[in-house]
Parts: C-alpha cells; sequence; structure tokens
C-alpha cells in the first residue's frame, strides 16, 4: 500500500518553504493527517500542492480560473495561481512528496517555473533507490499505482480522491447526463467481459470475410453445369475419322497419331490458317466481280452519260474545273465591262470560243470605232484653232478703237500720243479698216460655225459606234455566261450519274476510253456471266468455308467484303506457303483434328471435372465448419452483450440506493428517505437520469448544503469503498466541507473514518486520511475519538506555526 | 424459532470484535455485573439484549455498545426509554466499573457509548426515533428494524462498525457469476483477453480454441 509520508512545498500558493512530515514517533506513516487553522492558513494550500505535485493541476482553481478567463483574458491573469506571489521570476516552485510503499521510500517531484496549471507547463520526476527517474517512468508508476486506465489522470484523481467545497457547488449545476456518468463510475467495467466481446464480435466479422472468400475461390455451378455440357459434347463426337494422306503444306505430317497434343493443335492451327489463305484469295475476287456487277449495271442504266463524259473527259477532274474557270472569266469581264475597258474585253470576248465576235470582227468594229473617234478629235481641232481667231479678231478691234482714239489725240495735240513724233499718220482711213474687219469677222464665223457643227456630228457618230460596240460586247459575254452555265449544269449532272461507274472501272485498273463505243457489256471479256445470283454463290461458299475454320463473323462477308478481306489476310499470314488447297482433304483434315483434340479435352475436363467438384466439397467443409462457429459465436457475443446491458442497468439501478446507505450511515433522520435515478427504464445506462428522492422529488432542488456536504462525503466515501480492491493508493483528502454539518452527522462521519483507520479491519477501504477544518472543537472531538481506537494522528496545526 | 435464529444480529458485532458482556447462568438467566445497567434486583433489564464492549490494543475499553429491545415498547415512551438509559450510561461512566477493568479505564468510553435500539419498521421510523437519533446526549442512539431476528437488509449499513454492503454495493453475485460462466478461462483463451487492434487476425488455432471452448459450453 502506498502512503504519503512527508511534505515539501517550495515557493507554491501561500508557502514559502515548508516541510511536512506524517510520521508517528516510531516512524511509521500516520493514517490520520489533521490540518487546522484559520482561514488564508493555508490547509487548502496543503491538498492543492499534493494534488499538483501528483498531477500537475489544481482542479478547485483551474476550472474557475479557465471560466474567467475564457470571456476576459486580464481577469484570467494568472498571477499567484501556482507560485508564491513573493517567487522570483527565476526561482522554481517545486512540491516533493515522500511516498511510503510499503516501507520502501520514493520521492515524487514536480516544478514549474511558470504561473500556468497543467502537466505540461511543468516537469515531473521520481526519486527511486536515489536515482531520479524520468517523468515517462513516474507517469507510469502512478497509472499503476492508481490504476486510472486511459483516464485523464488530474481529472481522475480530484474525482476519486478529494471532497472539497468546489467539488459540491459543482455537483449541484451538474446536468442529468453529467449526473449518469458520474453515477457510472459506481459501477464494474467489466473490463475482461468487455474484451472478449469485442474479440468474438472480431472474431464474427473475420469468419465473415473467411467464408466470403471460400465463395468466392468456389468454382460456381453455373461453371460446373457448362463444363459438364462441354463433356457430354465431347462423348457424343467420341468418333474419329482418319487424316487425309495429301500433303496441303511442306512440313505437313501425315501420320498425325505420333505428334504430341500440342503439335497437333499446331498442324490444326496451320491447316486452318491455309484455309484462311485460300478463303482470303476468293474474298479477292468476290470484291472484283461485285464491282464488275457494279460497272455493268452502272453502264446498263447510264450508258449515254457515261459515253458522253468519255468523250468530254468528264471522268477526269480537270475537265470540269476548266469550264468553271471559263465561266468565272467571262463573269470578271462583264463585272469590268465600262466604255474605257472596251478594247480589253473586246479582245476577251473574240477569243472566247462560244460568240459571234470572230476575232476578225472585232478588228474591223475597232478600227471603225477608232477612226471615227480620230475624225471627231480632227474636226474639234481644227475649230480649237478657229476660236484661236477669234481672239485675233477681238485684239484687231482693240486696235482700231485704239487708233480712232490715237487719231483723236494727234488732230487736238499735233504730236503722236505714243512717241511724241510731230509728223502726222500716213495709213489708211478707219472706216476702210473696220469694213475689212466685219468681213473677215463674218467669214470667219461662217467656218467656225461649220466646223462646230460638223464635231457634233462626228462625235456622234463615235459615240453611237461606242454603244453598240458596248452593247454587243455585253451581249455576247451574257450570251457566253449562260452556255457555260448550261454545260456545267450538264456536265455535273452527268458526272454525277457516272461517278459511280468510274469509280469502280478506276478500281478494275480499266481504261474509260475503252466504253465509248460499246452498246452492251454482256457479251464483252470479263464481265460475260456476271450477275447477283453469281456473287451470291460466291459469298455463300466463302461463308461456309469461314464457319467451318471457326471465324465468328461470317455476315461480313455480304455486308463489308472488304473488312472481311483484310481481316482473313492477317489470319491467314500464319499459313504454311507454299499451301496445296482441297477443298474436301483440308475439312477432313481440320475434322481429324479437332476430333483428336477434343479426345484431349475431354480428358483435361474430366479431370477438371473431378478436381473441381472435390475442391468444392473441400471448400463447402470449410464453410459449413466456419459458418457453425460463426453462429456459435454470434450467440456467445449476443448473449455476452446482453448480460452485460442487463449489468450495467442493474448496476446504475443500484447506485443511488448503494450511495444512500452511505448517506444514512452519515446523517440521521433526514427529510430524505431515499435515493433513486429517475429515467427512461429501458436504457438507464444511456438515458440522462434525474437524482430524486423516493417520491421522485430531484434532490440536488431540496437539499441543504449540510446534506450535499454529508453527500459529498458520501460520494468520496463509496468510491473509496468500491476502490477498495483497485490499485495500491488510498489515501483520501477533505477540506472543511463538514462546516455545513450538524453534530451527530459529525460525530457518525467522524466515527467511520475511525473504524475505517483501524487496523486489520477486513473492510478497510481507507489508508489514510487528510482531513482540514477551522473547528476547533471538531479538532478536538476527532483526535479524541482517534485516540480511543490509538489511530496515530499527525496535527498540521497553522495557527501555531 | 429458536434462540439463536431469533437473535440473528449478534452476528454483526461479535464479527466486528465486540465481546458481550451479558452471561447466562446455567438456569438460562442472564445476568450482568455492571449494576448500573441491572434492576434494583440484579436482574438484567428484560429489554437489555445485550452490552457489547470493544477495547482497543492495549486492551483499554474504547468502545460500549448497548441492545436494546423496544419492540414492543410504545412510541410515546421511546424517549423515556431512551434518557431512562441515558441516565444509567452517565451513572455508569461517573461512577461504574467494568469486570475485570479499573476504573481509570473508562474515560475512553466517554462519547463512545451507543444505544443499539432493536425496533419494529413502524418505530424505526418515527419522530420517536427520529428525535432519539439526533440527540447527542450523553449516548448515540440508533434505532434499526429487526424482522426475524434479524436487521433488515436496507439498515445494516447503519450499524457504525459494518461495511459489508457497503464494499460491494452494487454486485449482484448471481449475475456476476453467470457473466463468469460466459466468458472462457484465460488458461485456454487468452487471445480472447488480449486488447483490440484492427490489424489482430485471430490464428486457426485460437479459431479452434474458440469452437472448443462454445461446443463445450453448449454441451
Amino acid at each position: 500500500m502506498v502512503k504519503i509520508k512527508a511534505l515539501h512545498i517550495h515557493m507554491f500558493r501561500i508557502y514559502h518553504d515548508r516541510e511536512f512530515t506524517f510520521i508517528t514517533e516510531t516512524g511509521e506513516v500516520t493514517p490520520l493527517i489533521l490540518i487546522t487553522g484559520g482561514n488564508g492558513k493555508g490547509k487548502t494550500s496543503i491538498v492543492d500542492a499534493i494534488e499538483w505535485c501528483l498531477t500537475g493541476n489544481v482542479q478547485h482553481l483551474n476550472k474557475p480560473f479557465e471560466i474567467r478567463s475564457k470571456s476576459d483574458h486580464r481577469a484570467g491573469h494568472s498571477l499567484g495561481l501556482l507560485r508564491n506571489k513573493d517567487c522570483k521570476r527565476a526561482e522554481e516552485t517545486w512540491v516533493s512528496l515522500t511516498i511510503d510503499e510499503n516501507g520502501v521510500e520514493s520521492v515524487l517531484h514536480r516544478t514549474a517555473t511558470k504561473n500556468e496549471l497543467g502537466a505540461d507547463n511543468s516537469f515531473f520526476s521520481i526519486i527511486k533507490n536515489g536515482e531520479t527517474l524520468d517523468e515517462e517512468i513516474a507517469k507510469k508508476w502512478l497509472a499503476q499505482c492508481f490504476d486510472s486506465g486511459n483516464r485523464s489522470f488530474a481529472d481522475f484523481f480530484y474525482k476519486y480522491f478529494i471532497c472539497d467545497l468546489q467539488k459540491t457547488e459543482d455537483f449541484r449545476c451538474k446536468s442529468r447526463k453529467e449526473m449518469t456518468e458520474e453515477f457510472e463510475d459506481f459501477t464494474l467495467e467489466h473490463s475482461e467481459a468487455n474484451r472478449v466481446l469485442t474479440n468474438l464480435e472480431q472474431i464474427q466479422l473475420q469468419l465473415e470475410t473467411q467464408i466470403a472468400t471460400l465463395q468466392e475461390t468456389k468454382t460456381s455451378e453455373e461453371k460446373l453445369v457448362q463444363l459438364e455440357q462441354e463433356q457430354q459434347n465431347l462423348k457424343e463426337a467420341a468418333q474419329i475419322p482418319a487424316y487425309t494422306q495429301h500433303v496441303s503444306y511442306q512440313d505437313e505430317q501425315l501420320d498425325v497419331d505420333k505428334l504430341k497434343p500440342e503439335e497437333q493443335q499446331a498442324q490444326l492451327e496451320s491447316l486452318i490458317a491455309g484455309g484462311y489463305l485460300t478463303v482470303s484469295g476468293w474474298l479477292t475476287d468476290l470484291v472484283l466481280l461485285r464491282r464488275k456487277l457494279v460497272v455493268k449495271e452502272q453502264f446498263e442504266t447510264h450508258k449515254a452519260d457515261i459515253q458522253q463524259a468519255i468523250r468530254k473527259k468528264l471522268y477526269e477532274p480537270n475537265t470540269l474545273r476548266i469550264l468553271e474557270e471559263q465561266k468565272k472569266k467571262v463573269v470578271e469581264q462583264l463585272q469590268n465591262l465600262t466604255p474605257q475597258t472596251l478594247e480589253q474585253v473586246g479582245k476577251v470576248v473574240s477569243e472566247l470560243k462560244n460568240t459571234k465576235l470572230t476575232s476578225d470582227m472585232w478588228e474591223i468594229r475597232w478600227t471603225e470605232y477608232c477612226n471615227l473617234n480620230s475624225t471627231w478629235h480632227t474636226t474639234e481641232s481644227t475649230f480649237d484653232d478657229c476660236k484661236k481667231g477669234d481672239e485675233l479678231l477681238t485684239a484687231f478691234s482693240r486696235l482700231v478703237n485704239l487708233r480712232t482714239k490715237i487719231d483723236s489725240y494727234r488732230k487736238e495735240n499735233k504730236k503722236c500720243p505714243l512717241c511724241g513724233a510731230e509728223e502726222p499718220f500716213t495709213s489708211e482711213p478707219i472706216e476702210q479698216l473696220a469694213l475689212e474687219a466685219e468681213k473677215y469677222v463674218k467669214a470667219h464665223d461662217a467656218r467656225k460655225l461649220a466646223l462646230q457643227q460638223q464635231a457634233i456630228r462626228e462625235k456622234q457618230s463615235w459615240e453611237d459606234c461606242q454603244n453598240r460596240l458596248y452593247k454587243d460586247l455585253k451581249d455576247a459575254l451574257e450570251i457566253s455566261k449562260k452556255s457555260l452555265n448550261d454545260e456545267l449544269g450538264a456536265d455535273q449532272k452527268i458526272i454525277e450519274n457516272t461517278s459511280l461507274f468510274f469509280t469502280q472501272v478506276v478500281a478494275l485498273n480499266l481504261v474509260p476510253e475503252s466504253f465509248v463505243d460499246l452498246t452492251t457489256l454482256e457479251t464483252q471479256d470479263g464481265f460475260f456471266g456476271i450477275d447477283a445470283i453469281l456473287i451470291q454463290k460466291q459469298e455463300q461458299k466463302i461463308k461456309d468455308m469461314l464457319k467451318f475454320l471457326g471465324y465468328a463473323d461470317v455476315e461480313q462477308v455480304t455486308s463489308i467484303p472488304e473488312t472481311a478481306q483484310t481481316v482473313i489476310s492477317q489470319l491467314a499470314q500464319k499459313a504454311p506457303k507454299p499451301f496445296v488447297f482441297a477443298e474436301i482433304d483440308l475439312r477432313e483434315k481440320i475434322v481429324s483434328l479437332r476430333l483428336r483434340k477434343g479426345n484431349h479435352h475431354l480428358e483435361e475436363i474430366t479431370k477438371e471435372l473431378v478436381d473441381k467438384r472435390k475442391q468444392n466439397s473441400v471448400f463447402d467443409k470449410q464453410i459449413q465448419e466456419k459458418t457453425t462457429l460463426q453462429n456459435l459465436v454470434k450467440e456467445r457475443a449476443g448473449a455476452l452483450r446482453q448480460k452485460l446491458n442487463q449489468l450495467k442497468v442493474d448496476e446504475v439501478k443500484s447506485v443511488a440506493p448503494y450511495l444512500f446507505y452511505v448517506f444514512s450511515k452519515l446523517v440521521k433522520h433526514t427529510t430524505l428517505d431515499g435515493f433513486q435515478l429517475e429515467g427512461n427504464n429501458a436504457r438507464e445506462t444511456e438515458a440522462k437520469l434525474t437524482f430524486t428522492d423516493q417520491n421522485k422529488n430531484p434532490i440536488l432542488n431540496i437539499i441543504s448544503d449540510g446534506q450535499l456536504g454529508a453527500f459529498m462525503l458520501s460520494y468520496l466515501l463509496g468510491n473509496a469503498f468500491l476502490r477498495k480492491d483497485i490499485g495500491s493508493f488510498h489515501c483520501y483528502f477533505v477540506d472543511d466541507i463538514t462546516n455545513s454539518m450538524d453534530d451527530i452527522n459529525l460525530v457518525s462521519f467522524i466515527d467511520l473514518i475511525k473504524y475505517q483507520l483501524t487496523e486489520k479491519k477486513e473492510n478497510t477501504a481507507i489508508q489514510q486520511f487528510f482531513f482540514s477544518t477551522c473547528d476547533g472543537n471538531l479538532k478536538r472531538l476527532f483526535q479524541y475519538k482517534m485516540a480511543g481506537f490509538e489511530i496515530p494522528v499527525t496535527l498540521v496545526d497553522l495557527d501555531e506555526s | 424459532m429458536s434462540e439463536q435464529f431469533e437473535e440473528a444480529w449478534r452476528v454483526y458485532f461479535t464479527k466486528s470484535g465486540y465481546q458481550p458482556l451479558i452471561q447466562k447462568d446455567i438456569n438460562g438467566e442472564k445476568k450482568l455485573i455492571i449494576d448500573e445497567f441491572c434492576n434494583d434486583d440484579g436482574t438484567v433489564p428484560e429489554e437489555l439484549k445485550e452490552i457489547y464492549l470493544l477495547c482497543n490494543k492495549s486492551g483499554i475499553p474504547c468502545e460500549l455498545l448497548l441492545v436494546i429491545d423496544v419492540r414492543d415498547k410504545q412510541q410515546k415512551n421511546l424517549n423515556a426509554l431512551c434518557r431512562a438509559w441515558d441516565e444509567r450510561i452517565l451513572s455508569f461512566l461517573n461512577f461504574g466499573i467494568l469486570p475485570g477493568q479499573e476504573r481509570q479505564s473508562l474515560y475512553l468510553l466517554k462519547y463512545n457509548v451507543m444505544q443499539i435500539l432493536l425496533s419494529t419498521s413502524v418505530t424505526a421510523h418515527s419522530n420517536a426515533a427520529a428525535s432519539g437519533e439526533k440527540s447527542t446526549d450523553i449516548s448515540r442512539k440508533l434505532f434499526v428494524t429487526i424482522e426475524n431476528g434479524d436487521v433488515i437488509e436496507s439498515e445494516r449499513p447503519m450499524l457504525p462498525f459494518y461495511f459489508d454492503q457497503l464494499t460491494k454495493p452494487t454486485r449482484t453475485a448471481d449475475s456476476e457469476s453467470e457473466l463468469e460462466q460466459m466468458l472462457p478461462t484465460r488458461d485456454n483463451l487468452a487471445c480472447l483477453y488480449e486488447t483490440y487492434s484492427p490489424e489482430r487476425s485471430f490464428s486457426e488455432k485460437d479459431l479452434i480454441s474458440v469452437k472448443e471452448w462454445l461446443s463445450n459450453g453448449k454441451d
């Protein structure tokens, strides 16, 4: 058993440095540690120090701190939470707990330099036999001592070993679900039975997988029936004909019985390939025949067109293209035709074949046009020269007018106005000059008018010629365009009608011109006798052979013979060459070999069938065995699950009455007449339970503080009783919770502790008890009661220190 | 009904180390040599069924339990009866002496004397009993219901020294036993007690053992 022998606190909470020893004068660990002192003297800090050393946490401080810090970081300021307020920054806070484990001493040590709770914020170690061991070993030791399982150790320790005011208040706030969980602690874990159940469930799954795998591995009934059918077919075809003794290819072995099955198989494949080789040739012929039939039929139907096309070489792609280019050229000339482009367009038109405007005619027309133009322009030029005489006349008129003025000036001033000479003028009189001029003007105007009229006439002639030429060219182009259009249309129709004919002719490597004068193909070499019936017969012959050779899609022969020919050619590549094809011989040889193969196959199938049936029988047996085991496991797992559920339900139901037993050991005749859990009767372990009295009144609503204190003690004691045989740590801590309890209940409590701490008691669940109180009378009563039973007490009186 | 059966309650005291002080002579008469607890004529009061004494390791008396039968008493007289016995106890603590003990040895019995009142169910839950039990005067009082000579199961835990039902309170022995019978022995099928792991696969040998176990169970 583990007991706490000493405690050394350094810079923790209220303490600077303080050592406490819990041993008797004879050196034995004291079972009762009575901590007394006024408020703020450090009673709770002693329990806190022990809790922190063991767990790294102080739950009654941590929970409120976390609530405070949640919404207000400042409020959560951690100063003084763990370390003494006088502790310097670099100084360590530490607690050492000396443990006595059946006479062997160990020291648990925890240090921290930060004011933060939680095991991660401190270092934990254990000193055993003078050797400091690391945190992992210390934790392992703790888990073993407390048998805490996988639970959070800090929560576990606080829940099961400490009873304080914070816990009492927490309990009153518990939800129904949390209350259920609190009560489930009093039930057995049945961990072993649960492990067995889990493993049985896993076996069930494993068996299920194994059975499924066996089922999949078994040969299906469908496959067996198929094999049986094949076996039956082979049995029926057991008569094997002799192998025909005509060689089909060089390496053929005629004495096939000497061949091994795989050699027979190879020879069979060679023969089949040889068959394909022949069929490949037949297919080539068939394709030719079909083409010839098409040529023949087309010729009969479109003979005129075909021959026309041959004459015009319409089967050549260039022929139509040339016509199209001509048409394009004509259309371009039409678009370009203007009075200015007459010469250029005229030349083009004169070169066109299908117009009335020949090249000579064009030369004459164009010369006429040019002459008319030239004549008109000459007259125009003469007229322009004549118009220049008008200017001379004007100059003359001015000159006559000026002479008159000069003469007047000479007469008046007796000298020339220009040179000042005084000699008199000697020219003709002015009237003579005017007459000459008038005469000249009349003759000039008459000539000018004649020239003008002549130019107009000549221009008109030229324009008329131009218009005629334009019209004639346009007409010629339009006619040419229409003619070309008609020709193109007719040719295209012919091409449409004859394209299939010419395609097949080209494919057959025939010369189109050879058909130009023929009246019929019926009598022509190469076409004679070709008709649909002939082709049908050829197809049927090929299909029969292919079917015999084992070719799957024989209908290809009719629908897509070219594709069939390609595929068959590939199959024929394996054929030995040269290959002598004789249909009857080949068929007999193939049948003979196939039946021989069938016989081997029959043996194989028979053997396979026996093996598979035997194998299936083994699998069936295994499946049956595993199914039987699976059912047994399922049945037991179900029963175990039911039993565990039932136990859980029964146990949870009995927790409340049990706690009432403990409670009634402490509390005498209260208003409470019993405890029970109220909830869904069918599923107590999973439901939310209400903690009520016998009359179904919720306990937490009606219980007084004093009763709640007693109840919390009952909860601690109840768990202590249940943990009697679990782990080796049975020290419990009660911190100032008895203040509200009345005297008689306190006496009952002290008596209970007294009986528990008495040595050699069979039902002792408490090995060491730490009790703190500020009540002097209670302290003395404890001391008196323990003294009567000679139970050693260590009194830690903090008022005295 | 034999006397032994009628007084089945005695076993809880004797098993916890309490020594009965009332003797019986050859005539079956009860004898007690503590005057304070006897009638004036020296006889043992009819309602006093037993006085149990517990001594500590040093042999010094540390607890005295008076078992008083109030089953035939009227409720209205119970308080008076308890008071009367308190007076006898006070007288004993002040002036009495225990057989074979010195007078000084009684000092530890102060506050350690208790009246155990054997009652009917009605009496044990009466107001009179409640007020008696609440009293801390001179001695503690505890009313327990006796049926068929025994303390009824639900009230046994009230006996302050009795812890039997508390250390294994929620276990139903029959159910636990039934559960145990449904489980294999660890020696034969340790594999079923191993911690579950999803990667784990049971060997053919394990499966054969499981089959043997379950088939035997069937038989």
